[in-house]
């Protein structure tokens, strides 16, 4: 309490950041000014405030003038306020007695060129600061325990890969997967770049060591409907759709399959063959259960068919199964939920879904698969004879205003792995790639491309294609494009075209990051807490993210980033708590009216009307002071950021800087 | 001893106040056995304030031209207590939205643009009556107001509160709490996603008004009342002005509004929302608009009352 009575004596430490804020901002006018404001007892400038020495001038000054408050004038607080708060704390200061002003990113960075008009920002933004600092509470952290678990969505290779290191560390996993069987894109894949090393069997045994792992609870058919709680303590919704199939009982004889009247186009080969209603995803799926897909199955009753419980000798098939909702208890959430294909049918000019020649890379990799639907063999679809010529078409979606402005990352080393697989197996067939840039970035990489050209044969032509059509007279298709290079329009016929299709995020992303409360970066994919140093976190603590779910990725980046989040949420539950910040919001029972306005604000569920008074869930709140906003009386209020402070704020601002 | 004394002055207003004092019913006897009523102008023919002052002065309506100016002045001499009475006088009330027009506008509209009137020579009474002030302002804009007591009316039971207060020499005090607190409705969810103007759509009678998409003030109305028209089922105006915890009723009322809209932009969006509120100066500064931020704002030149009139 003696702290509070004090008279508030205020510090400002201004950075140069090397030049980054002195290069733009003159320092000595703004440290002359910053003297002037009130309370401030002393102004110092150092070149890098976040160093070693510079933070040593911080406790240096506490000490000798007895400073109550710090603000340092630097970069923005996601960068450095744990730094400075560390500081604070070993000198005693509480360390909510603390505050930045975001000199940088927000001034200097943007104003180069304007220095006048940056000088006089930086002293409007110093000034705020100071005004808060001023109207700053000591705040005392609190700490929670870690429930043990971990929640993985999504079963592609990065949730398979953080599963298990989780599991590995003794810890519970939930997996959850939407589709019957685990794997993701990557069971599709036939070989990998840039070793070709061969897709499943590097994929399936992970995959089986899944299905065995006594530490890891697998729901497939499954799909997260809400979550609640916060960071170390999270209750998960999931709903489990009902597979009809018995996972422990079906013994995967393929007994039923026999007898369904009904065939499907198969999706896991990209529609390229058939399936029936009653099916396993592919053959080495996890788990190894059928599962029957209603929308084509003729009516689960013995009138309208029902042969294949007729037939399941180990009694595997049960029409009554229901949804059933599930609820989760879990310490932290891992999501890596991938991408989707983007629909090469969006660009009307390359006649996707017209033209049954033209086709994409992804259902050139089944065809590939020895196990895929033409068992390794190339076939034009049209005909299922050899085709003569293959043409290559790269960044279908991406790298495009129409479309993602993103490079998709995978599409070139695709198409070049692609295309050396099919000149090792037929050397007659030509292969063309039409690229704008060839993208060979990765460990081997460049290797694996100079390699292609020179031992395989693989033709390239550097130009966007413009237009496929289908020529009657040949009955080819006909590639139309500007070979850059020669600078010349250029065509040429193909057997088969080839959509090199890139990566968009996975399909229900709104839904998903909705019930999680997480975001996502303009590309659509889900954004990380920071691009360079926090790349797997989220903003909502104990949610992080991995894989291409996060951008587009290759197989390596993916496993690499699913190791990293998978650490980091072992890093959380081995620490067994966690520190609560506190900014909940806190209630003036003399002013609140039980209105829940509040309550219907609250993006995090976080406030409830209780006996006609609000009431805030300290752990769930994150302080955001939407429910501040909106109540009506000013009865709530965060507690790092008042009304009193923000207000402080504001004023500071509508004065004129002198 | 000699029997506390009360005046009731009376400015610009339509005299429900005074109507509401009658309306003690029961306790008017008592509270008449207690008081010196000396002025009163609704019972009595007086045209201003007793000379040798009163214990305590109500005036009631705001103030809207300069003879009004006067009597306040006279009133606050000769009143030891000074109250405002009713919504007009605390903030304007339901006068103060003339204050979107200037006082040429008013003088116009009344005296020669209205259909029922007859004047070829488009004449402005100037003589006889005294000179308007270009604005309406409340109490406070001139004097130093002891103790607020808002409501269009106020009610009785308050009015019968406060004197007993003044007379027992003790603190009056309204609680900073909202109508809501009051408000006996039940509140489920606030997930609004349609407004309705009143009496356009069936009210379910058990529950909150505003959950209903009818626009009521109560959470940023200053509780007092009983929540007397939500009992009713009509959605409260606002009579009681903000609360002492925040400034601007209005500007608190539009917040809340758009956090109880947003939940489901599949079925609301903001601008459809707007659609439905025809008249927000109406709606959100029914009675405070003389003293509102958004007046304000308009005195500093930055909206124009024309404008904010029709949005
Ligand atoms: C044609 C093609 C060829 C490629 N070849 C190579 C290669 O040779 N080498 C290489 O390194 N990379 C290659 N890649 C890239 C590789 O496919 C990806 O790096 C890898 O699949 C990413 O794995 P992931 O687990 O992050 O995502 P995914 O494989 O997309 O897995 C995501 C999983 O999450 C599930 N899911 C999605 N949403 C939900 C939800 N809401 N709830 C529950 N589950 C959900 C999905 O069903 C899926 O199982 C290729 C990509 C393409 C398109
Ligand atoms: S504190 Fe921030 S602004 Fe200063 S040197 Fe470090 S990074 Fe740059
Ligand atoms: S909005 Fe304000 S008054 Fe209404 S319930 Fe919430 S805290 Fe209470
Ligand atoms: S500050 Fe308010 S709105 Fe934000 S999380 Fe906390 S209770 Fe919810
Ligand atoms: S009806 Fe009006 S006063 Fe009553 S609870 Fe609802 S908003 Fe509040
Ligand atoms: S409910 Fe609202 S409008 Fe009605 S009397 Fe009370 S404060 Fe006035």
């Amino acid at each position: 309490m003696a702290e509070l009575v004090k008279q508030p004596k205020i510090g400002v430490f201004i950075c140069h950041c090397g030049s980054n804020i002195a290069g733009v901002i003159d320092i000595p006018k703004l440290l002359e000014y910053t003297e002037r404001l009130p309370h401030v007892v002393i102004a110092t400038d150092y070149r890098f405030m976040c160093s070693d020495p510079g933070q040593g001038l911080i406790r240096e000054k506490i000490r000798e003038a007895g400073l109550n408050r710090v603000v340092v004038a630097a970069c923005s607080p996601t960068l450095h306020e744990t730094t400075f708060r560390r500081v604070l704390n070993s000198m005693g200061v509480n360390v909510y007695y603390f505050d930045m002003a975001n000199i940088r990113e927000h001034c200097s960075w943007v104003h180069s060129g304007e220095e006048d008009a940056a000088l006089e920002k930086a002293k409007d933004l110093v000034r705020m600061a100071v005004a808060r600092a001023a109207e700053l509470e000591p705040l005392e952290q609190k700490e929670s325990d870690v429930k043990p678990s971990v929640l993985v969505v999504g079963a592609g290779i990065s949730g398979i890969q953080a599963a298990l290191d989780v599991a590995d560390a003794g810890y519970k996993v939930y997996l959850v997967e939407k589709e019957p069987s685990i794997g993701g894109h990557m069971a599709k894949l036939d070989k990998t770049f840039p070793t070709l090393d061969c897709s499943s069997c590097i994929l399936t045994p992970k995959m089986s060591l899944v299905g065995q792992h006594p530490n890891i609870e697998l729901l497939t058919c499954s799909e997260v409907q809400e979550v609640s709680g916060y960071v170390g303590n999270f209750t998960v919704k999931v709903e489990r759709r009902p597979r009809y199939v018995i996972e422990d009982k079906c013994t995967a004889c393929d007994d039923c399959v026999e007898v369904c009247p009904v065939n499907v186009p198969d999706e896991f080969n990209a529609g390229l063959s058939w399936r029936k209603a009653i099916y396993i995803p592919f053959a080495q799926a996890v788990p190894n259960a059928y599962v029957i897909d209603t929308e084509h199955c003729l009516g689960m009753t013995p009138i309208a068919c029902g042969k294949c419980k007729e037939k399941c000798e180990p009694e595997a098939i049960d029409y009554e199964m229901e949804s059933e909702i599930l609820e989760l208890e879990v310490g932290a959430i891992i999501v890596a939920t991938g991408f989707e294909l983007f629909d090469g049918r969006r660009v009307l000019e390359y006649g996707y879904g017209l033209y049954p020649d033209v086709t994409t890379n992804l259902e050139m990799e089944r065809m590939l698969s020895a196990a895929g639907p033409t068992e390794g063999k190339i076939v034009r679809p049209s005909t299922l004879e050899k085709p003569k010529r293959i043409a290559y078409v790269q960044c279908v979606g991406s790298r495009s205003e129409r479309y993602n402005p993103y490079c998709s990352r995978v599409c070139c080393m695709a198409a070049l792995k692609q295309a050396r697989q099919i000149r090792e197996k037929y050397p007659d067939i030509e292969v063309t790639i039409f690229y704008i840039d060839l993208r060979a970035f990765g460990k081997g990489y460049e290797e694996f491309y100079e390699s292609s050209a020179r031992d395989y044969g693989v033709s390239f032509v550097r130009g966007r294609v413009s237009e496929i059509r289908h020529s009657f007279e040949s009955d080819k298709l006909v590639v139309r494009a500007e070979d850059t290079l020669l600078a010349q329009p250029i065509e040429m016929e193909a057997d088969m075209v080839v959509l090199s299709c890139g990566l968009e995020v996975f399909s229900d992303a709104e839904k998903l990051t909705r019930a999680l409360g997480i975001q996502r970066s303009g590309d659509g994919f889900l954004l990380e807490a920071h691009p360079k140093l926090r790349p797997v976190d989220t903003n909502t603590d104990g949610i992080f993210i991995c894989g291409a779910a996060q951008g587009p990725k290759d197989i390596p980046d993916s496993v690499a980033q699913a190791k990293g989040a998978a650490a980091s949420a072992l890093t959380m539950l081995s620490a067994g708590k966690v520190i609560l910040q506190p900014y909940a919001a806190v209630v003036d029972e003399d002013l609140c009216a039980g209105c829940g306005c509040c309550e219907a604000s609250c993006p995090y569920s976080a406030v409830n009307v209780v006996d006609n008074r609000a009431q805030v869930t300290e752990e769930a709140c994150k302080g955001c002071g939407t429910c501040a906003a909106a109540c009506p009386n000013n009865a709530i209020s965060p507690q790092h950021f008042t009304i009193e402070q923000i207000l402080a704020q504001l004023e500071a601002l509508f004065q004129e800087a002198k | 001893m000699t029997k506390p004394s009360l005046a009731v002055e009376t400015l610009s207003i339509c005299s429900g106040c005074e109507i509401a004092i009658l309306d003690l019913h029961d306790a008017l006897p008592g509270v008449l056995d207690a008081i010196d009523l000396k002025y009163i102008q609704v019972l009595m023919d007086f045209r201003e304030p007793p000379k040798e002052g009163v214990t305590v002065g109500f005036v009631s309506g705001a103030v809207r031209n300069e003879e009004q100016v006067e009597l306040l002045h006279k009133m606050r001499e000769r009143s030891a207590v000074l109250v405002a009475f009713g919504a007009c006088a605390a903030f304007g009330g339901i006068p103060g939205l003339a204050n979107l027009h200037t006082k040429e506008e008013i003088l116009k509209e009344v005296y020669i643009d209205t259909k029922s009137t007859v004047n070829p020579d488009g004449v402005i009474p100037h003589k006889v009556v005294p000179p308007m002030l270009p604005e309406l302002h409340p109490l406070s804009d001139y004097v130093k107001v002891d103790y607020v007591l808002p409501g269009c009316p106020p009610p009785p039971k308050l009015i019968a509160e406060l004197v007993t207060c003044l007379l027992e020499g003790r603190e009056f005090k309204l609680e900073p709490k909202t109508v809501c607190d009051e408000c006996p409705l039940t509140k489920e969810e606030k997930n609004v996603t349609h407004f309705y103007r009143w009496g356009t759509k069936r009210i379910d009678p058990e529950r909150c008004v505003l959950e209903q998409g009818f626009q009521c003030m109560g959470p940023a109305t200053q509780s007092g009342c009983e929540a007397r028209c939500p009992t009713a089922l009509a959605p409260c105006r606002g009579c009681f002005g903000p609360t002492e915890a925040v400034d601007d009723q209005a500007a608190k009322m539009i917040g809340a509004i758009g956090s109880i809209t947003t939940k489901d932009f599949k079925e609301s969006s903001p601008d459809q929302t707007a659609k439905e509120i025809p008249d927000i100066v109406g709606t959100y500064l029914r009675f405070t608009f003389a003293t509102s931020t958004f007046k304000k704002a308009i005195n500093m030149g930055t909206a124009k009352p024309k404008e904010a009139a029709r949005t």
